[in-house]
Formats: C-alpha cells, sequence, structure tokens
C-alpha cells in the first residue's frame, strides 16, 4: 500500500519529466552534433583552403623561379650557341638523315657513349643547370632536395640537349607533353598530372618552361623538371597536421593521391562520391560514407582546390587538384560522443534528482493521506476518540475534517446503540433465564434431540434422572446417555422411530381411545382416571422402565423456526410412584376382593360349619334320635363341601403377590373366575353357558385376568338377581383376543355407559362394593394394551367384550 | 279351635328366614325342642308373607335372619321389618362376620348379631332373651 500511492507519484513524476527530459536531451545532442560538424566541417575547409593556397603558391613559385631562369641571358646564349651548332650539323642533312643522325645519338645516350654523355650532362649548361637547383635554399617553400628527379632541356626539335643525369630519354620530340609545351614554336608552360614514370617507378609530376628568344618569338628549347610527386609536396602537406590524425592530403579530380601522409602518392580514394563532391572546383566540407583512406565510417572532410594550379593544368584536360582534410572518426566524433556521453549522464542525474524529489513529494502528499487511512480504520474499529489533525491546506486537510464529523457521528450512533444493545441483551437474557427456571422447574423431564438422536437440550429434571449435567449431555447421543435396563431402552428407541417414521399402523398402544370429555389437567387428576389417557394425533405416550423408574415417555416433532428442520422431544413424566399408588389400589381393590371373598369364604364355610355343628348337637342332645344316621350322613356331605371351598380358596390366594407376567389361558381363566364370582355370591342360580374358541395365551399378571373377569362375571350375576343365562364366549383372530361376557340383566341405562369407568360409580347401595371395580377392570385392560366396551340393550341384558392383543 | 289349638304352651313364635334348608331345619329343631314354635321362610319376601298371612293367628316374637339372602336381603329385611313390625325382636344369623354391619343393625334396634356356626345353647339364650324384651311370654301381637 505504501508503494502504491508513493509509487504512482514518483512513477508519474518521472514518466512526466522524463519524456520531455528525453526529448530535449535528444534535440540538443542533435543540435550539438550537427553544430560541431558545421564547425569541424568549415575548419577543415578552411586547412584545405590554406594549404592548397600555399601549394597554389609554391607551385607558382616554383614556375616563376623557372621563367626567371629561362631568361637568363647566359643561358638563352648558351642554348643559342648549341643551336647553332646544331644546326650547322642539320642543315646538310635531309630529314631522313636528320632522323638518323637523331637515332644514332640517342643509341649513343642510351648506350653511355662518353663524349655523348659529356655533352649533355657535363656541359656548360648542364652546369648552369645544376647551380640552378641548388640555388634554391633546401628549407625552402620549394621541394625539399631529392624531390626533383631530373632537370634537362631539350632543343626546338625536342632533343636532348642538357641535363643533369641521365634520366631523361634523348629524343622527347614526339611526346605530347613536349608537343604541349612546344606548342607549335610558340612555348607554354606546362605543369603535368600525376603519373607513374616507368623509368623511376615513382609518381612525377613535370613542369616544362620553354625558353624564348629575345624577341620572344621563337622556342629555342624547353626546360623540363620531373618532380617527385609525394615527395616534392610533403613539406606542405606533411607540415599540416592536426590532432592525431588530422591532416591534409592533396589528390586530383580523379581521385589519385598525389600526396598524403597516410596514403601513398598514386592510391586511389576509392569513394567516387567522396572524389566527385571534393572535385566541384570550390572549397566546401562533405560529411561522407567513407572516409576516404579506406575506412568506411562516416567523416568529414573538407576540401579546397588548388585554383592557380587548376588553371593551368585544365587546358589540356587534365585533372584538377584539390586539398582534403580528413581526421580519424573516432578523434573527429570524439566531442560528439562525449557530448552524447555528458548529455546521458546529466539525464540519468536529472533522473535520479527527479525521483529523489518525487520520493520527497510523494512522501508529503501521501503521508497525511495514509494518517487519514489509519484513522478510518480506528474509526471503522470503534477506536478513535481524538479528532484527526491534518494541515496540508488543501483538499486532504477538509478530507480530514470531513472524518472528523463522520467519527462524532458514529460515536454518537455507537454509544445510542450500545445503550440499545446492551437493554436488549438484558431482555434477552431475562427471558432465557426464565424460560430456564420455567423448564427446569417443569418436574417432567424434557429432551430436545435431532432425529438420529444427538441430544440438543434436557431440562434438569432429566439431569437428575441420568445424573449428567446438561452440558455434558448435549451432544452425546441420547441412547448412550439413558440409564438402565436395555429392554426400556429399546422400547423408547422403537417408539422415536416409530414417531420419526410418520403414522404408525401397530397395534401397540396405538388404539385409539375417544377423547374422554372428564379431561383434566396433568399434575392434579386421580391416577385412576382414565380420562387421562387422551389421545392426540402427534403425541404418543408409552410406559418404560428406566433405571428402576417408571416413565411415561411422550414423542412429539419440534419444527424448528426458520430452519424448517424437526427436532424430536421427548417428555417424561415419572410414573414410579403413581403406577405404585396405583397398584396399591390396584392391591386394595383385589384385597377389598378379597374382603368379599373372605365373606363369602366365610359365608360359605360357615353354614356349612353350622350344618355339621348343629347336626352334631341334635346327635348328641339325643333329639331326633331315629335320624342320627341321616344326620350323621349330612355332617359327612358337609364336612367334604367345607373342604372343597377351602380347596377352591386356597387354589384362589397365593403367597403374596406374583408379579410376573405369565401365558393366561383365557378360557381357563374364565372358567375360574365364574367359580371365583359365584363363592361371594348368596345364591347361584346362573346357568352358564361357554363358547369357547382357540385362544393363544395373553401374556400377563394371571391375579390381574381374573380380578378382570371376576368382577365382569360378578356384575353380570349380580344383575341378574343371580338367576339367568350367562354366556362366556372367547375368540381369537388377526393377533387379537376378544372376550365376551354375557348377562341376562336388564342391561345399562344409556345415561350410564359412559360413566361405567368412573371412579366411584356405581349402581349398588352404600357399602356394597368399592365402586371401583370397573375402573380397575379399566386400567388393568389397558395395560396390557386391550380394550373393553359394553353392548347394553335394556332387552338383551348386557355385553361385555374384552379385547387384548396376543404376544403381548 | 283355633285361635288355642296351637297354642300348646309355647314360649312364643319364632321366624326363621335362611336360604339354606339345613339351616333352617336345625334351628328349627334347636328352638322346638326348647319350647318354641318356629316358622321358616326362605327368604325375605316368604317372610313378609308369613308374617301378613292370615295363616297364622299367633304372630311372630322373634325373627331371626340371615344377612346375605337373594331378592330381598337381610338388610333390606331387616329395615323392613323394624319399621313395620318394631315389637318384633329381630336376631341376625349370618356366616360372614361383619362387625360393621353388626354394629348398623344394632343400632337400627336388631337384638344379637349371631354369626354361624352358634351353638344350640347360645342360640336358644338369645332368643329366650329377645322373648323378654318383647315382653314376657305374651304373645300378643304388636
Amino acid at each position: 500500500m505504501k508503494f502504491g500511492l508513493k509509487g504512482k507519484i514518483i512513477s508519474a513524476m518521472l514518466a512526466i519529466g522524463a519524456l520531455p527530459l528525453s526529448l530535449g536531451m535528444y534535440f540538443a545532442y542533435q543540435q550539438g552534433t550537427d553544430q560541431l560538424e558545421t564547425v569541424i566541417g568549415a575548419s577543415f575547409e578552411a586547412i584545405s583552403t590554406e594549404t592548397a593556397g600555399k601549394i597554389d603558391m609554391v607551385v607558382s613559385e616554383e614556375i616563376a623561379r623557372h621563367a626567371q631562369f629561362v631568361s637568363n641571358s647566359l643561358l638563352i646564349s648558351l642554348v643559342r650557341d648549341q643551336l647553332v651548332t646544331q644546326n650547322a650539323r642539320y642543315h646538310t642533312l635531309d630529314d631522313a638523315g636528320v632522323a638518323h643522325l637523331l637515332n644514332s645519338t640517342e643509341q649513343r645516350w642510351v648506350a653511355g657513349v662518353g663524349h655523348v654523355v659529356r655533352d649533355i650532362t657535363s656541359g656548360q649548361v648542364a652546369d648552369l643547370l645544376r647551380r640552378f637547383i641548388s640555388s634554391v635554399p633546401a628549407g625552402g617553400t620549394v621541394g625539399g632536395g631529392g624531390s626533383t628527379h631530373a632537370l634537362f632541356i631539350t632543343d626546338a626539335r625536342g632533343a636532348l640537349l642538357a641535363s643533369i643525369n641521365r634520366y631523361p630519354n634523348y629524343s622527347n620530340g614526339q611526346t605530347p607533353w613536349w608537343q604541349y609545351a612546344f606548342d607549335g614554336g610558340r612555348g607554354k608552360v606546362r605543369l603535368s598530372d600525376v603519373s607513374l614514370d616507368p623509368k623511376l617507378n615513382e609518381y612525377v609530376i613535370l613542369l616544362q618552361t620553354p625558353i624564348m628568344n629575345l624577341a620572344d618569338t621563337n622556342v629555342l628549347g624547353i626546360v623540363h623538371r620531373v618532380y617527385d610527386a609525394s615527395h616534392y609536396f610533403e613539406p606542405h602537406i606533411y607540415a599540416t597536421r592536426f590532432g592525431e590524425s588530422g591532416h591534409v592530403m592533396l589528390v586530383d579530380s580523379e581521385g589519385i593521391v598525389i600526396s598524403c601522409p597516410i596514403l601513398p602518392t598514386g592510391a586511389s580514394v576509392d569513394d567516387r562520391e567522396l572524389v566527385r563532391a571534393s572535385s566541384v572546383g570550390y572549397p566546401g566540407w562533405v560529411k561522407a560514407g567513407s572516409d576516404g583512406h579506406g575506412g568506411d565510417e562516416t567523416s568529414i572532410l573538407g576540401f579546397a582546390p588548388l585554383e592557380g594550379l587548376n588553371q593551368m593544368t585544365s587546358v589540356l584536360g587534365t585533372r584538377q587538384w584539390h586539398t582534403m582534410t580528413w581526421q580519424a572518426s573516432e578523434e573527429l566524433f570524439a566531442p560528439m560522443n562525449q557530448l552524447l556521453l555528458w548529455t546521458a549522464f546529466a539525464g540519468v542525474f536529472a533522473m535520479v534528482l527527479m525521483s529523489g524529489l518525487g520520493y520527497y513529494a510523494a512522501s508529503r502528499i501521501v503521508t497525511p493521506i495514509r494518517r487519514l487511512q489509519d484513522s478510518a480504520l480506528r474509526i471503522a474499529q470503534g477506536e478513535l476518540h481524538e479528532p484527526i489533525v491534518i494541515n496540508t491546506g488543501d483538499e486532504i486537510e477538509k478530507l480530514a475534517n470531513d472524518f472528523n464529523s463522520m467519527n462524532d457521528q458514529l460515536q454518537k450512533a455507537f454509544s445510542g446503540l450500545e445503550h440499545k444493545v446492551e437493554e436488549k441483551t438484558r431482555e434477552v437474557v431475562h427471558l432465557k433465564e426464565y424460560n430456564e427456571k420455567i423448564l427446569m422447574s417443569v418436574p417432567v423431564l424434557i429432551v430436545i434431540m435431532t432425529e438420529d438422536g444427538t441430544i440438543e437440550y434436557v431440562n434438569l429434571a432429566f439431569e437428575d434422572l441420568v445424573g449428567l449435567p446438561s452440558v455434558d449431555a448435549v451432544g452425546k447421543n441420547f441412547f448412550d446417555v439413558l440409564p438402565g435396563d436395555k429392554e426400556g431402552i429399546e422400547q423408547v428407541r422403537g417408539e422415536i422411530k416409530r414417531l420419526s417414521c410418520g403414522n404408525e399402523n401397530g397395534r401397540y398402544a396405538e388404539q385409539v381411545v375417544p377423547n374422554h370429555p372428564a379431561a383434566t389437567g396433568l399434575l392434579m387428576s386421580d391416577p385412576l382416571d382414565p380420562s387421562r389417557e387422551e389421545h392426540q394425533p402427534d403425541r404418543h405416550s408409552r410406559e418404560i422402565t428406566i433405571a428402576d423408574k417408571i416413565l411415561q415417555c411422550e414423542c412429539f416433532r419440534v419444527i424448528m423456526p426458520g430452519e424448517g428442520t424437526e427436532r424430536i422431544g421427548l417428555a417424561m413424566r415419572d410414573m414410579t410412584e403413581h403406577r405404585h399408588l396405583q397398584e396399591e389400589l390396584i392391591r386394595a381393590e383385589k384385597l377389598a376382593g378379597l374382603g368379599t371373598l373372605t365373606a363369602g369364604i366365610a359365608h360359605e364355610l360357615n353354614n356349612p360349619l353350622y350344618g355339621v355343628m348343629g347336626l352334631a348337637e341334635i346327635i348328641r342332645d339325643n333329639d331326633d334320635p331315629e335320624n342320627d344316621r341321616k344326620h350323621a350322613g349330612d355332617i359327612v356331605a358337609h364336612s367334604r363341601h367345607m373342604s372343597s371351598v377351602i380347596k377352591n380358596f386356597a387354589g384362589y390366594v397365593r403367597k403374596g403377590d406374583v408379579d410376573e407376567l405369565l401365558p393366561v389361558d383365557i378360557n381357563q381363566k374364565l372358567d375360574d373366575s365364574f367359580k371365583m364370582a359365584g363363592m361371594g355370591m348368596v345364591s347361584n342360580d346362573v346357568k352358564l353357558k361357554r363358547h369357547y374358541g382357540s385362544v393363544p395365551p395373553v401374556i400377563a399378571k394371571p391375579d390381574e385376568i381374573q380380578q378382570v373377569f371376576v368382577n365382569i362375571i360378578k356384575n353380570g350375576i349380580q344383575a341378574m338377581g343371580g338367576k339367568g343365562i350367562l354366556l362366556l364366549s372367547s375368540a381369537s383372530e388377526d393377533g387379537i383376543v376378544t372376550i365376551s361376557i354375557h348377562d341376562a340383566g336388564p342391561g345399562i341405562p344409556k345415561e350410564y355407559v359412559s360413566r361405567l369407568f368412573d371412579p366411584f360409580f356405581t349402581t349398588k347401595a352404600q357399602g356394597e362394593g368399592t365402586g371401583l371395580g370397573l375402573t380397575i377392570v379399566y386400567k388393568i385392560v389397558k395395560k396390557y394394551g386391550g380394550d373393553i366396551h359394553f353392548d347394553s340393550e335394556e332387552k338383551n341384558g348386557t355385553k361385555v367384550v374384552i379385547t387384548f392383543p396376543v404376544g403381548q | 279351635m283355633a285361635l288355642g289349638m296351637h297354642i300348646k304352651e309355647s314360649k312364643g313364635r319364632v321366624l326363621v328366614i335362611d336360604d339354606e334348608p339345613e339351616v333352617r331345619k336345625i334351628v328349627h329343631l334347636a328352638l322346638e325342642k326348647n319350647g318354641y314354635d318356629v316358622v321358616e321362610a326362605e327368604d325375605g319376601e316368604k317372610a313378609i308373607e308369613v308374617i301378613r298371612s292370615g295363616d297364622n293367628p299367633l304372630l311372630t316374637d322373634v325373627i331371626i335372619c340371615d344377612v346375605r339372602m337373594p331378592k330381598i336381603n337381610g338388610v333390606e329385611a331387616v329395615t323392613f321389618f323394624r319399621e313395620q313390625f318394631p315389637s318384633v325382636s329381630i336376631i341376625v344369623l349370618t356366616g360372614y362376620p361383619d362387625m360393621q354391619l353388626a354394629t348398623s343393625f344394632i343400632k337400627q334396634g336388631v337384638m344379637e348379631y349371631l354369626v354361624k356356626p352358634v351353638e344350640k345353647e347360645k342360640l336358644v339364650a338369645t332368643v329366650d332373651k329377645a322373648m323378654k324384651a318383647r315382653g314376657g311370654g305374651d304373645s300378643f301381637s304388636a
């Protein structure tokens, strides 16, 4: 981030600065270079011009001295004399003869015949020639010593007259250069181009000066001088040096080097362009693609023509001479390169400087921004309490002020908000605690779990049952946490499964009992009140045993708000005491029944006992002696009767209560119950009819089943007044056993039917029965998953139908 | 002779109500031997008939009745007798020893609550007592 803005500013500055800088520098460089070139070119031109002028002068002087020499009267007279002599010789001869004489003389010259040679090289004229040469001071503006290859005079015919050496040919009359100088007798001074002399194998320049007679009308002879091209100009050319490689050279318009310190005379400047450009006939300078010295680097060359000379030599169509000034490219462009270097350096320096300044400027700009950013962050975290102070005097300062006011607003909002949040939190906490208290206080055990049994909530009552604080219970699986027997847990599991699978169509506890109008509040109701078994579609209750406690267990679904998922809730009520109480009541009823039974037994036994006693007394007191035997027999009969009553009674009462669930033979039980019911009764005028089917045993406590049957049968007998037909039938179908007890009594009035099972509801007189008989019957039937209902028509007696599921 | 024929120095008339013939026989015998005149009825209904019928010129002095009887049970009978024939002494003779019942009977004015089996002597003595309470051997009707 830091680099971001600063970097951007610096980059911007660099970009903004660099472009003009580069352009400026480029232009500066360009301009500089151009200027330099011009300057260099101009100076080269000047050097060329000066050198050209100098050489021009030298040569002009040379020519002038020659002109002076040939006007020497002595020379003229000597030459004339020789001529006269020769003429005398030639006069006698014809042309052929002249030619022959010339020839032979040449041969003798070539052969080196003494007197010929002596004549030419040692004559007076030759001496003059020699004196002429040496009269020139060596270091003067003339060519240096040794630069003259030959100096000789030819006569009007071109024949060698005098020479300082043996160089020249004898007859030169046919040569073009002689002819030019002779000019048909008029005589012309001539300076030749550079040419390679085959004899010398050197590049030479010829100067021919005609010797005119006094009248200046006739050519007497020509003075020839052969200069060594390079040596002659050397002093001037070689003297003009500058720098390391800067020098002047003398070339002709064909590009042949006449004199150059570097290139040999006769070498050719191979850049035709250059040659052409520099041979324009006026001084100047060019920038050429080659340096004229064989290299192909760009060079600047100055040039200037030898004007005087060129005028002289132009007549024959010979080449023009000019000087060229040259310097090696490295040296030449060195200043320019250096300029480039310095410019570049300056540029880099400028960039560095810009960067530095830019960095500084960026910092100045970025720092307050960063401060702002910092403050914004702290505002967002609610930590900023003092105002931001920025004094840049620009928009950033304004921004800072805006931030400050925003911060103030936020602070106010926050504190208001915090206050509200506190309030709400307190409310929520209060509500939560309130709810917690309720749930904790409810004596019902509440567990909320997910469909796979993971506990989400348990209340205090549950904690007490399982001995786990709720923090430990939450998250565990419900079945892992339950204490107690597997059976109980499996029952619960089954129940929950049934619940989560939707509607059950099992036979367990699901046979619907219609809503009892006498539904009462849960906690305050009488435990024997059958109306408590209210049935609501979403709740299913069962009794299970966990850790020696009997719990009435109800499953229910909880649809979670906002999630659409479901939880399973389990409400369990500790019915242990209830059930025990219930069982106590049942036992009490049974005992009451027993009481009745005891009464019956007592009655049953006391009567025959009285018979025994009374008859025995009669026998003892001899009150009716004739019938003594009969009386004794009756005593025996009574005794037997008593014995059988006792047997029956013993069969009925077992030691203590039998708590086991056993398979109960229904038909047998019905028979036994009938006998039992009769025992407590006074008169037994009841005719028993039995329609027993093949009925599988019902698993139950036998005493309780008997209690049910005895109760119903007794009621039936009583309803009939002890007289009539009692029909007992049993049948089994689809796993349900149906028992019916049908009496021939008056039936039950309709308005009583719904109240039959109400506790203490009885139509008997006070003191007759407990009024709990049917209530208990109902309880027992329900306990075993069965059902009971009354078919009662006032003319057809009462039929009680009891059903039990089998295998129970 | 109507009025005096049956009077043979009987101490009084006793009505025995019990659905067991044997019981009736024994009581009958026991009381007869002791000078009482005994009439039998097998249940409450019959008993009322007997009392009301003009059959017997002599009216009952003492009733001995059982409790558990069909049709009209002993309790109802007693109540009936006490209302209708307040001067007749009642002795309850039952096979069932129910103290509560006994107490309520006594409250109703029953003379004695006897539990079977009862010895002859006790029975006779109780009847004697009942006769005396009634007002001697006078067998006038109430």
